[in-house]
């Protein structure tokens, strides 16, 4: 599944946020190009596909049973006032929840399932630190084209930058609201302050979670957590619920008795507590970082006696790198029998690379500059089977291309992106400033263009509905590397006749 | 601040880059951290949003859109916040002046400033979580700071200099058409918006066209603003737009807000520079 995800990703620029699984797969949210899509998770196809106008920040996915059929829906919240609900199969949005006091952006919200009726509560801190409760229902949710749906309560709770909220599945009577700077329990029922706890000066927590009856665990954005055991005030069982309410405590911090510390991360992790509703109720803290790490913590049940905090350990890690050091046999690159060089000890690197289905050829470009155009099932059989053609000397049929000095960034297949383009062009852009054009059938080098002022980052290609005179032009993209301010766009045509028609633009970021 | 370093090692013109990058991290990071959160701070103030449950100190301003190219349209709008409660139009072919209320049971606001004014608040907030006692340990974080508040800001100053492409039909039944009392008549369709510092009201007036005509219909795509001829059908019947009347009137504290989000974006991108000086000096040695 991980090996499937890897490569649909590749496709797609980074920048994924906001991705939950579903009753059919996993729906990831883009939010540069505010795509959203449903992976099947067996198999990695992307089954539903869909281009939103607003920007979400967070999704989480709602099920109910109606009758005996099963129904799916995806609450998405953004940088618009109000909280979405969209169909999880056919990701379309359905209707809104709205607020009618003081509409604003939503920063976080958490669905509460109820036990008993059939109405689930929807509870949401607005980023102006308003509480807001919406009531959702099965039979509502059926229809088509609904009225905007109200909320129940807007109650102020000065929450401000509210990082998440979750509800106590421990004592149903409780919520947990962490800020940036603070967190807070409120009482689930009428929704007032129990207790509220300071950070220290470096800390900035993002979330939180009950882990017991009596605890919770609130992790940090350099990606430290740490257990705390809950004042009586705010226990529903103890005789002490509810007595810190109207007195203002913010001195008193409860007893820390575990903490994962020293975690240094520059890009701040996601970090997920899990509770397993079946035996045997694992409570874990799971932490996944920017360089592919993927660390567990298993979280005890019972309170420690010391009057210092216990440090936990770590209790699985593994990282992609390790997971891919320990696969045997170690996979090979595709070409590697062509790119091998005598006395070397490893193979050329391959830099760049396009898939023409239409051809069957897969076009690598290298990091010394060349490009290789193999046949694709050819290549694959060489690594995958073993066979005669082990035998035969370079093999597999290639053509190379030699034209770039350095390094090749960027391959593409104008034709493949749209068919307005001539078939036989191929462009590629590379570390020594330039573009150049090539013939794919013949292996020639059309033309070559130099004026560029640093490094080609990538090839686009403009949409359908562009302007006439872009009409067949590939846009190099590339960064000036000295002065990171500037980004040049520079047109080109890519024509039957030989003519080429030149455009140059300077785009400032400011 | 640049240094002409010939290819020495060891010596001691290697040392003072050092020591100049460690003052960069410590003081001068800093400084224009603060300069950036007093800007961003007067921006904020601009946008005037009272804490909840203070709503009786919203800003009440009446705008007076002036008259379009041929003095066709004047527009007075009375606005309280980000929301318009009375307007009064005024156009040419009648002598009468059009009023209408919206709506005290429905709400409407230009979402544009509200987000921008978001937009502000989450590079505040980014700001605010590395004050005078963070220790910056290299030059990569301050460039992710500084990637993330310029990030904000330049989402704040879209949302101001993009106002939304709507079709004719979303223009016809969006939020806004709903807000009036007295209902607008069927034959007008309004849209407000916000451009870079101006706010922008535009009047459309529609003309139904007959089942049989002999005019060949093709709806109009989205825009920010349709021209006369646009076409559109909405609910069985076909619409096409006769007139459409533009006024707009500069904001001035708007004007000042996209100032203050261009001096802060070159704040950021002057500190990256500096950052940048000693990466190239050192050829991307990790720093």
């Amino acid at each position: 599944m991980i090996f499937s995800l890897w490569s649909i990703s590749v496709c797609h620029s980074a920048h994924w946020t906001s991705g939950t699984f579903t009753n059919i797969g996993f729906t990831l949210y883009h939010v540069v190009s505010r795509e959203m899509c449903l992976w099947d998770v067996n198999d990695g196809r992307c089954i539903e596909f869909t281009k939103l106008a607003c920007a979400h920040t967070g999704i989480q996915f709602y099920q109910f049973t109606i009758g005996t059929e099963k129904e799916g829906r995806l609450l998405c919240n953004g940088h618009y006032p109000e909280i979405l609900v969209v169909d999880a199969t056919s990701l379309e949005v359905l209707y809104s929840l709205v607020s009618k006091i003081c509409p604003d952006w939503i920063s976080s919200m958490s669905i509460i399932r109820s036990h008993r009726t059939q109405e689930d509560t929807v509870v949401a801190v607005s980023v102006t630190g308003i509480l807001k409760v919406w009531i959702i229902t099965a039979e509502v949710s059926k229809m088509q084209d609904l009225d905007p749906v109200f909320e129940e309560e807007s109650k102020p709770i000065y929450c401000q930058g509210c990082q998440s909220i979750s509800f106590c599945s421990f004592t149903q009577s409780s919520l947990l609201v962490v800020c940036s700077k603070y967190w807070r329990v409120f009482d689930a029922g009428d929704y007032s302050l129990l207790c509220s706890v300071a950070s220290e000066s470096d800390q900035s927590w993002t979330g939180g979670e009950f882990v017991a009856a009596d605890k919770v665990i609130i992790w940090t954005e350099d990606g430290c957590s740490y257990i705390y055991k809950l004042p009586a005030s705010c226990l529903s069982a103890s005789e002490h619920f509810r007595s810190d309410i109207g007195k203002t405590k913010e001195g008193s911090i409860p007893p820390l008795i575990y903490k994962i510390a020293e975690r240094l991360l520059i890009c701040p992790p996601v970090t997920r507590f899990f509770f397993g509703r079946r035996e045997p109720f694992h409570k874990l803290l799971i932490q996944g970082d920017s360089a592919g790490r993927l660390s567990l913590w298993s979280v005890p049940d019972s309170t420690p006696r010391q009057t210092a905090a216990t440090c936990l350990q770590v209790s699985s890690t593994i990282s992609l790198q390790e997971a891919f050091d320990k696969l045997k046999p170690v996979s090979a690159g595709i070409i590697d029998q062509l790119s091998v060089l005598p006395g070397k000890e490893e193979p050329i690197k391959v830099t760049a690379s396009v898939y023409i289905p239409s051809q069957g050829r897969l076009v690598c470009g290298r990091e010394d500059g060349s490009i290789i155009l193999v046949p694709a099932t050819q290549t694959a059989i060489v690594q995958l089977l073993q066979g005669e053609h082990m035998l035969r000397r370079g093999w597999p049929p290639h053509r190379t291309l030699r034209g770039h000095r350095n390094k090749v960034t960027c391959v593409l297949y104008p034709y493949q992106v749209s068919a307005r383009y001539d078939q036989r062009s191929l462009v590629s852009g590379g570390v020594d400033f330039s573009v150049i054009v090539w013939d794919i059938f013949t292996g020639e080098m059309k033309h070559i263009f130099c004026v560029h002022g640093g490094e080609i980052t990538q090839l686009i290609v403009p949409p359908e509905n562009c302007s006439v005179r872009l009409g067949t032009s590939v846009l190099s993209l590339l960064l000036e590397s000295r002065t990171p301010q500037s980004i040049s766009f520079q047109t080109f045509s890519v024509r039957n006749e030989d003519k080429c028609v030149f455009v140059l633009m300077f785009f400032d970021l400011l | 601040m640049l240094y002409l370093v010939l290819s020495c090692n060891s010596s001691p013109l290697v040392q003072m880059p050092e020591e100049e990058f460690n003052w960069l991290l410590k003081e001068e990071v800093h400084a224009v951290l603060k300069q950036l959160q007093d800007v961003l701070k007067e921006a904020s103030r601009r946008f005037c949003m009272p804490s909840p449950g203070l709503e009786s100190q919203l800003k009440q301003e009446n705008f007076i859109l002036g008259s379009s190219t041929y003095g066709t349209l004047r527009c007075c709008l009375f606005m309280l916040g980000f929301s318009p409660q009375d307007i009064n139009l005024k156009i040419a072919k009648s002598s009468q002046v059009l009023h209408f209320q919206f709506r005290e049971d429905k709400q409407w606001k230009l979402q544009q400033i509200q987000d921008a004014r978001n937009h502000v608040n989450q590079a505040l907030q980014l700001l605010s979580s590395r004050d005078e006692t963070y220790h910056f340990k290299t030059g990569a974080e301050v460039n992710k700071l500084m990637d993330a508040v310029m990030l904000q800001l330049t989402r704040a100053r879209n949302r101001l200099t993009t106002p939304a492409s709507m079709t004719l039909p979303e223009l016809a039944t969006s939020g806004l058409m709903k807000m009036f009392t007295p209902p607008m008549p069927g034959d007008a369709m309004i849209n407000f918006y916000i451009n870079l510092s101006k706010l922008c009201l535009t009047v459309y007036q529609l003309h139904v066209l007959p089942p049989n005509t002999t005019k060949n219909f093709r709806p109009a795509g989205s825009s920010v603003l349709h021209n006369p001829g646009a076409m559109f059908e909405l609910n069985n019947n076909r619409f096409e737009v006769s007139h459409v009347h533009k006024v707009e009137c500069v904001v001035p504290w708007l004007n000042d807000t996209l100032v203050f989000f261009t001096i802060s974006l070159q704040l950021c991108q002057q500190l990256k520079d500096k950052i940048s000086v000693f990466s190239s000096f050192w050829n991307y040695r990790p720093f």
